[in-house]
C-alpha cells in the first residue's frame, strides 16, 4: 500500500476511501488521476484548461505551494488537517510528518503541523518540546517571514518548563543564536545564553557546538587582538578538555586558522592546522586546501623538510586537485633547497631555478 | 409564445446568421478542433496524456542537437526494454528559451522528472526545486553489474567523486553529471594542409603563430576572405584566451599575498596588495600575458568583438575561418555540419625557449577536472525513484560510455573507455593556479570587458589599460568585496542555517529522520559536516578577512603576512622589497 495511505488508514478509513475513489493510490503510483481518466478530446482540452486554471489560482493562493494542481493541492491539506487532529496518544506521526514538511522547507506546512501539536489536548512533555522546537526553528527560518520574537518564546518556554528535559541545553543554544550577533548587545546577551549551556549542562552533547558558537561572538567580530584571544581560549579550553567530541575537527579548524591569518601568530598555528589535516575535515573535497595550508605553515616558519609530508599528501590523496601541481612544484623545490644546504649538489648549474613548465606535456 | 428571430431577408433560426458570420464561426471551431488535436497530440507525445497505462518519466535538456536527442532516445528505449512499464519522454528545449522555460515548468508545478541544470551550485533553485539526492549517491549503481564498479557507490563510480553534482553551500548532492567539459580549439585539417603543407597541430605558441600566417597568406594568395581564427567576444575574454594565458603566466604569484594559506588565486589579496602598495599589475608578466594575446588578436576576424558563438561557428564551418574555440559540445555539431576534417588541439603555450615568452609560462593551467552536464531531479515528480534509476541506469560504466561515444564526449564514470583522438579533451588536473586575480565584481568586471577589447582593437596602450584597472580597483574592490559581497554572503548564511539546522534536528528526534551513512560526505554524521561548513568555512572566511581589513588600512596588520620561507622556494620570488619587508617584519615578531 502506498506510504501515504497507510498513514492515513491509520486515522480514518472512510477518509482515506474518499481519497482512494480520488485517485490518490494513483498519485501514489506517479500517475496523474485527472489526466488519466478516459475522455473525449474535447473534455481532454477542457480538463487542461481547468488544471491550468486550477494552478493559477493555487499558485496564487499558497506561496510555498505554488504551481500544484487542485489534487495535488487537496491531498496537501488533508494531510495537515490529519496532524491537527487532537487525541491523546503520542503524536509521533504527526511530528513526523511535520519535520518532513520542515526538510523539504515547507514551512508553512511545518508551523500549522508543529502548532497542531502544541495545542493539542493532553500532549506529553516529549512531544510538546518536539512541536515548540519545530515551530521555533519555522519561526526562525520561514522563506519570507521570518519572526524571530515567536521563535525565541518557543525556545525560551522550553528552557522555563523543560529545563531538566535533553532538549533544554539545545533550545537554549537556539535562543543565543537569535540573538544580533551584529551588535555589542547582541553579542552580549547571547553569551550569557551560551554560558548558560556551558555550566547548566556540561553534559550535554549540544556543549560542542554551543563552544563554538561562543568562540564566534568574539572571532572575526570585534577588531580587538585580545577579544580574539579571548574566543581562541574558549575553543582551546573546549578542546584540553574533550579532546574526541564529535565537532573537535572544527574546533582545530577554528582555533588553527585564526592564530595563521588574523594573529599570524605560526607556532601556535601550527598544532592546530596539524589536527586539522590528521582528523581531516567531513568534507573530502577540502582535504588538500587543507594540507596544503598546514604545509605553508610549516614553510612560513622556514621547515621546509616538515612541509615536505604534506604537500606529497595532497599529491596521494587528490591528485588532480588544483593544489596537486603547486603541491609537487614545491616538493621539487624544497628537495633541491635542502639538497643545496647539505651540499649535496655540487653541478651549480642545477641550481638554476627551472620553472619554466617545460617538463609539462603540451 | 415563442418568437423567432426574423431578419430584414425574412430568414429566420440559424438561417438568419449572415453568411459573413457563419463563416467566421466555422473558422473558428475547426481551429479550435485543430488546436485542440495538436494539444493533445504534443501532451500524448510528452507523455502527459497517457497512451498505455505505463509509468511516464520526463527529461528534458537544452542541447538541441539531433545526435544529443537521438543518444537519449535510444537510452530510453533500452531502458524501456528492461522496464515495460516505464516510458522514458526526452525533451530538447531551446537553449536561449530553456531556462525561461523551465521557471515556468517549475512555478506551474509541470517541472519534468529530470532536468538539465543551467548552473553548477544554483542553491536558490535546487533548495526550492530540486529533489537531495545525497543518501542516493551513497548508495550503489545496480546497474555496474558485472563490471568493475560493481559493489562501488554510485557517487565512486565518477572520475571526480560526482563533485560536479555537490552543491556545497546546501552540503548535498543535488545534480547527476554525465560528461565531463573542457575548452579546446578546433581547425579545419584540409585547410592546414593546403596552408601550412600539414594538418598536425601546432606544438607551441609559435608554430601557432607560423600556421596562422600561412592560413592569412594563403587566404591572399588566392584572393580569398579566410582568417585564421574565428573569435567571439567572450572566447576573448575571462573564459577564454585571456584566463589562460593570465594563469600561465602569473600562476604562483599570488602565494605571497595569500594571508590564509588558501592555495587559490586571491582576489582579497590583490586587493590589499594595492592598497598597501605592495602588489601592482604593471610587472613584466603581467605585460606579456597582455603582449601574447595582442599578437593573437592580429588573427581574429574583423569586427570579432560584435560577433555571436553562431556567428564565428558560421565562419569555421563554411570555411572562412581556420580555427575556433569551443568546448566538448561543438566536436559532434562541427563533424556533423562542416565540410571538412576537423581537429582538436589545446591552447598552445610557448616553449621554454621562446625567446619572447618562454621565461614567464609557469606551466599549463589547471583544468577543474569535475563533471558537468547536470541532471536535477524534481522534488514534484511522483515517480522519483524510477527517474532516479533511469539516471543511474544513463550513468552505468556501459552506457555512459557508449553515450559519450555516441556524441564525441568525454566520459564522466571511472573507466568509461574513450577513443584516442577524444584524449584532448582530458582536463589537465595537473596545472598552475594561485595567479594573479585581475577581476572581481561587477565594477570591475564591466570596466575590463569594455576595456580589454579597446586594448585589443589596439586602441588603448597596456599601461593605460592597466592604469585604469588599477584605479577601478582602488575606487571599487574594497566596495565590492568588503561590503556587497559580504551581503550577499550574509544572506546565504540563513539558508546553511536552515540546513545545519535540519540536520541537528535528527541528531535530537527520531521522528525528524534517521542520520544514516549515506547522508554524509566522509566519515562523520550529516551534522558535523553542516556544523564545519557554517563555522569553520563560511563564517571563518568572512571574520578573518573583517579583522585583517580594518587592520591593514591603520598599519597593525603585516601585508604580505611575514614569512621566512626561503626566496628561492616560492614558484615565482617575490620583488625584493616585498621579500624584505616580509622577512624584516617577520623577525621583529
Amino acid at each position: 500500500m502506498p506510504r501515504l495511505l497507510m498513514v492515513l488508514d491509520k486515522h480514518s478509513d472512510c477518509q482515506a476511501d474518499a481519497l482512494r475513489s480520488a485517485g490518490a493510490d494513483r498519485w501514489d503510483r506517479g500517475i496523474n488521476p485527472l489526466l488519466r481518466n478516459p475522455a473525449s478530446g474535447v473534455r481532454r482540452g477542457t480538463s487542461l484548461l481547468l488544471i491550468f486554471l486550477l494552478g493559477l489560482i493555487g499558485s496564487a493562493m499558497f506561496a510555498d505551494g505554488a504551481g500544484e494542481s487542485e489534487e495535488q493541492r487537496r491531498l496537501r491539506e488533508y494531510r495537515v488537517l490529519m496532524t491537527d487532529r487532537q487525541d491523546a496518544e503520542q503524536y509521533r506521526d504527526e511530528l513526523t510528518v511535520a519535520w518532513s514538511h520542515y526538510s523539504a522547507l515547507n514551512i508553512q506546512e511545518a508551523t500549522r503541523a508543529f502548532a497542531g501539536v502544541r495545542t493539542a489536548e493532553g500532549v506529553g512533555e516529549r512531544d510538546l518540546v518536539q512541536a515548540l522546537y519545530g515551530l521555533g526553528l519555522c519561526y526562525r527560518f520561514h522563506m519570507h517571514r521570518p519572526n524571530f520574537e515567536e521563535a525565541q518564546a518557543c525556545f525560551d518556554e522550553i528552557a522555563s518548563r523543560f529545563p531538566q528535559n535533553r532538549v533544554a541545553a539545545w533550545a537554549l543554544m537556539e535562543r543565543g543564536s537569535l540573538e544580533d550577533l551584529e551588535t555589542e548587545a547582541g553579542r552580549v546577551a547571547a553569551r550569557l545564553f551560551f554560558g548558560r549551556v556551558l555550566e547548566e549542562y556540561p553534559e550535554s552533547l549540544a556543549i560542542h557546538e554551543t563552544a563554538l558558537r561562543l568562540a564566534g561572538t568574539y572571532l572575526g567580530r570585534t577588531l580587538d587582538p585580545e577579544l580574539i584571544r579571548e574566543g581562541l581560549a574558549v575553543l582551546e579550553k573546549h578542546i584540553e578538555r574533550h579532546p574526541d567530541n564529535p565537532l573537535v575537527g572544527t574546533m582545530h579548524y577554528r582555533v588553527g586558522y585564526f592564530y595563521f591569518a588574523c594573529l599570524q601568530d605560526y607556532e601556535k598555528a601550527l598544532p592546530h592546522s596539524v589536527a586539522t589535516s590528521t582528523l581531516k575535515m567531513e568534507d573530502p573535497y577540502r582535504w588538500p586546501e587543507d594540507y596544503w595550508h598546514t604545509a605553508m605553515n610549516f614553510m612560513r616558519l622556514n621547515r621546509p623538510e616538515e612541509a615536505l609530508p604534506w604537500f606529497e599528501k595532497i599529491l596521494i590523496d587528490k591528485p588532480t586537485s588544483r593544489e596537486a601541481f603547486p603541491a609537487k612544484q614545491m616538493i621539487e623545490r624544497i628537495n633541491r633547497y635542502l639538497d643545496d644546504q647539505r651540499g649535496l649538489r655540487r653541478d651549480p648549474a642545477d641550481t638554476d631555478s627551472d620553472d619554466s613548465g617545460a617538463d609539462l606535456p603540451q | 409564445m415563442k418568437t423567432k428571430m426574423k431578419t430584414k431577408t425574412g430568414k429566420t433560426g440559424w438561417r438568419a446568421i449572415s453568411p459573413l458570420i457563419m463563416f467566421g464561426l466555422i473558422l473558428l471551431f475547426v481551429s479550435y478542433g485543430i488546436s485542440l488535436v495538436h494539444v493533445i497530440r504534443i501532451r500524448r507525445n510528452m507523455g502527459d496524456i497517457g497512451v498505455d497505462d505505463r509509468i511516464v518519466i520526463r527529461l528534458a535538456h537544452f542541447l538541441s542537437e539531433e545526435n544529443v536527442q537521438s543518444a537519449f532516445s535510444k537510452l530510453a528505449k533500452d531502458y524501456e526494454e528492461l522496464h515495460p512499464d516505464t516510458r522514458i519522454v526526452v525533451q530538447s528545449v531551446p537553449q536561449r528559451a530553456y531556462q525561461q522555460w523551465l521557471n515556468t515548468q517549475q512555478i506551474g508545478g509541470t517541472t519534468p522528472d529530470l532536468f538539465q541544470l543551467q548552473a553548477r551550485g544554483d542553491w536558490t533553485m535546487a533548495s526550492k526545486f530540486q529533489e537531495v539526492l545525497t543518501s542516493q549517491v551513497g548508495q550503489v549503481n545496480p546497474y555496474n553489474v558485472g563490471t568493475d564498479l560493481e559493489g562501488v557507490p554510485w557517487r565512486d563510480t565518477y572520475t571526480d567523486g560526482m563533485e560536479g553534482g555537490y552543491f556545497f553551500s546546501l552540503l548535498e548532492f543535488y545534480g547527476i553529471p554525465m560528461t565531463i567539459e573542457s575548452t579546446r580549439i578546433f581547425y579545419n585539417k584540409d585547410l592546414f594542409r593546403r596552408a601550412a603543407g600539414s594538418d598536425r597541430p601546432p606544438g607551441n605558441f609559435g608554430e601557432w603563430m607560423e600556421i596562422c600566417a600561412a592560413i592569412q597568406a594563403y587566404g591572399e594568395g588566392r584572393d580569398e576572405t579566410i582568417f585564421p581564427i574565428a573569435a567571439t567576444r567572450d572566447y576573448a575574454l575571462l573564459s577564454g584566451f585571456n584566463g589562460f594565458y593570465v594563469t600561465a603566466f602569473t600562476g604562483g604569484l599570488a602565494i605571497p599575498y595569500d594571508v590564509n594559506a588558501g592555495g587559490g588565486p586571491t582576489t582579497q589579496g590583490t586587493l590589499w596588495g594595492f592598497q598597501t602598495g605592495t602588489l601592482d599589475f604593471d610587472q613584466e608578466r603581467v605585460r606579456a600575458a597582455y603582449d601574447i594575446q595582442l599578437e593573437l588578436a592580429e588573427n581574429y576576424q574583423p569586427g570579432f568583438m560584435s560577433d555571436t558563438a553562431d556567428q564565428a561557428r558560421f565562419l569555421f564551418i563554411q570555411g572562412r575561418a581556420g580555427m575556433l574555440l569551443g568546448n566538448t559540445y561543438d566536436l559532434i555539431l562541427f563533424r556533423d555540419t562542416a565540410r571538412f576534417d576537423v581537429g582538436v588541439f589545446r591552447i598552445p603555450l610557448p616553449d621554454p625557449d621562446d625567446p619572447k615568452y618562454g621565461r614567464f609560462v609557469t606551466g599549463r593551467i589547471w583544468e577543474e577536472p569535475v563533471t558537468k552536464f547536470l541532471f536535477g531531479l524534481s522534488k514534484r515528480s511522483s515517480h522519483k525513484e524510477i527517474a532516479l534509476d533511469f539516471m543511474k541506469f544513463a550513468t552505468s560504466l556501459p552506457n555512459n560510455e557508449w553515450f559519450c561515444r555516441q556524441l564525441d564526449w568525454f566520459p564522466a564514470i571511472r573507466g568509461a573507455e574513450t577513443s584516442d583522438e577524444l584524449q584532448v579533451f582530458a582536463p589537465s588536473g595537473e596545472g598552475v593556479s594561485a595567479s594573479l586575480e585581475l577581476v572581481t565584481g561587477p565594477d570591475i568586471g564591466l570596466y575590463f570587458d569594455h576595456n580589454f577589447l579597446l586594448f585589443l582593437g589596439g586602441h588603448l596602450s597596456f599601461d593605460e589599460f592597466m592604469d585604469g584597472l588599477e584605479e577601478i580597483w582602488r575606487t571599487k574592490g574594497e566596495e565590492w568585496l568588503m561590503v556587497k559581497r559580504f551581503a550577499i554572503t550574509r544572506q546565504e548564511d540563513i539558508s546553511r542555517e536552515r540546513n545545519l539546522s535540519r540536520s541537528r534536528v535528527r541528531v535530537l528526534f527520531e521522528e525528524a529522520g534517521e542520520m544514516n551513512p549515506g547522508q554524509t560526505m566522509g566519515s562523520g554524521t550529516a551534522y558535523q559536516l553542516g556544523v564545519q561548513i557554517v563555522q569553520a568555512f563560511f563564517a571563518h572566511s568572512f571574520n578573518y578577512r573583517q579583522f585583517i581589513h580594518p587592520h591593514i588600512k591603520d598599519g597593525t596588520y603585516q601585508f604580505p603576512p611575514h614569512s621566512l620561507m626561503p626566496a628561492e622556494l616560492y614558484p615565482i620570488p617575490p620583488p625584493d622589497h616585498v621579500l624584505e619587508e616580509m622577512l624584516h617584519r617577520g623577525g621583529q615578531k
